[in-house]
């Protein structure tokens, strides 16, 4: 398995030390509560782990209010295929953070509520699953499926939901490594 | 880019399966006609000449269990009820998930129903989203006799409770209904008091109230009058009052079977 997932990531290896702080890939991506377009850098400081943050936008003809948002996430890839579809490929699993712009929303909570009366609203964890498809040197385009805490909240509460796929959403994105 | 990616490709993103992603948690734009179900509610309940004897549904806070939701409504539309009042908190972070799954679940049933806002409704986003599928804030009909006023009383998130609003309401018999109840929790004693004050010039019938978030219903007089708090839906629990041709009015706890309470 190891051998697959290096031969997906050939073209993408550790950098030296003295591109330490330069990234290592370009990302972009649609859906996935990260926006409907959000633009960003990440790093691979591992052949399985990959973090990067992104900046995402919705207009407000799309998402009813305009909102631009940050989102970290990091991807631990545990499977790699030789040939799927055509393609090399690996999946992932993600742990990540989205924190919302906007005056409604909050990090510390105001002072007007009492003590402890809501968790920040600003902040989202979120979960995804993904996989990644090497179409091109050093492109790649993947596609998830992503939780926020809310979600999985309301499915550890009501235990009789049917699948955890009623509670999150898909995005697809698009990785350019520099090397 | 060989052939067979691109095929991938295609069948993901248009394939029925596919809804629209969901761009970002704090959407507020709302899809599929869920709108002004209070509007809707109020034409649907206007059609039929209401007379007492009357049963009404009560269920409150709602939030995070959308599946409990659905089974409360279920329970209820195997009871002869008139409509059902929802007592705030239909989700506990304002986002418009949340709010879609309560409004589908509310939509199963086959009695009208009318909400107020809770508390946990009026954070991130949700008041723009709440004004939008439900309707006003505040806002009152009558039925049987009865006025059913539906109050916003939720202070931090509002930044004050209408009051005045209030006192123009409590004329023909009203039943007053708001999330938070008349208990120095949500509120101070002298804000519990100066609403209680506006109770003692009005023929006032009951007080019915959701927020307590647990599974034990409140009861309490005031001046002869009910204040009634209505158990947590999580667990399948709701309320039924019953108001007796003499306006008397009679509470039945369910879970879901129905005993009689008070």
């Amino acid at each position: 398995m190891a051998d697959d997932i290096s031969r997906v990531e050939q073209g993408t290896a550790a950098q030296d030390s003295d591109s330490l702080w330069l990234p290592d890939y370009f990302t972009a991506q649609a859906g996935s509560y990260t926006g409907m377009l959000a633009i960003g850098i990440g790093y691979q400081p591992f052949d399985y782990l990959r973090s990067d943050v992104s900046f995402g936008f919705v207009p407000e003809s799309v998402g009813g209010t305009s909102i631009q948002s940050l989102a970290w996430k990091t991807n631990l890839r545990f499977c790699g295929f030789r040939d799927f579809y055509g393609v090399g490929s690996t999946l992932s699993t993600g742990l990540g953070l989205l924190y919302g712009f906007d005056r409604d929303l909050f990090l510390a909570l105001p002072e007007k509520y009492p003590a402890g009366y809501y968790p920040p609203t600003a902040i989202r964890v979120l979960l995804s699953v993904a996989i990644n498809l090497e179409v091109a040197n050093q492109e790649e385009v993947f596609f998830d499926y992503s939780w926020h805490d809310s979600g999985v909240y309301r499915y550890l509460e009501s235990d009789r939901f049917e699948s955890l796929f009623e509670l999150g959403t898909y995005g697809i994105g698009y990785r350019h490594f520099f090397q | 880019m060989n052939t067979s990616f691109i095929g991938i490709c295609l069948v993901a993103t248009t394939s029925g399966a596919c809804a629209p992603p969901i761009y970002s948690p704090w959407v507020t734009k709302i899809t599929g006609g869920r709108e002004h179900s209070t509007m809707r509610n109020i034409e649907k309940l206007g059609t039929k000449a209401g007379q007492l004897p009357l049963k009404i549904g009560l269920l409150a806070d709602p939030q995070g269990t959308p599946e409990d939701l659905e089974s409360v409504i279920k329970s209820m539309n195997t009871q002869d009820l008139e409509f059902i009042l929802v007592l705030g908190d239909l989700t506990d972070f304002g986002l418009l998930e949340e709010f879609i799954q309560t409004y589908d679940s509310l939509e199963k049933s086959r009695v009208p129903y009318f909400t107020v806002i809770g508390n946990h409704d009026g954070i991130s986003k949700g008041k723009d989203i709440y004004r939008q599928m439900f309707g006003p804030f505040d806002y009152s009909f009558e039925y049987a006799g009865l006025r059913f006023v539906m109050w916003n009383n939720n202070k931090y998130e509002f930044g004050t409770t209408n009051l005045q609003w209030l006192k123009g309401q409590l004329a023909d018999k009203p039943i007053v209904n708001s999330h938070a109840p008349p208990v120095a929790d949500a509120f101070t004693a002298d804000e519990v008091a100066e609403w209680l004050q506006l109770y003692d010039s009005s023929d006032l019938v009951a007080s019915i109230h959701g927020h307590r978030g647990t599974h034990e219903s409140f009861f309490a007089i005031y001046n002869e009058v009910p204040i009634y708090t209505v158990p947590k839906t999580n667990g399948i629990y709701y309320s039924i009052a019953e108001f007796a041709e003499d306006q008397s009015v009679t509470f039945y706890k369910c879970k879901p079977e129905c005993k009689l309470e008070r």
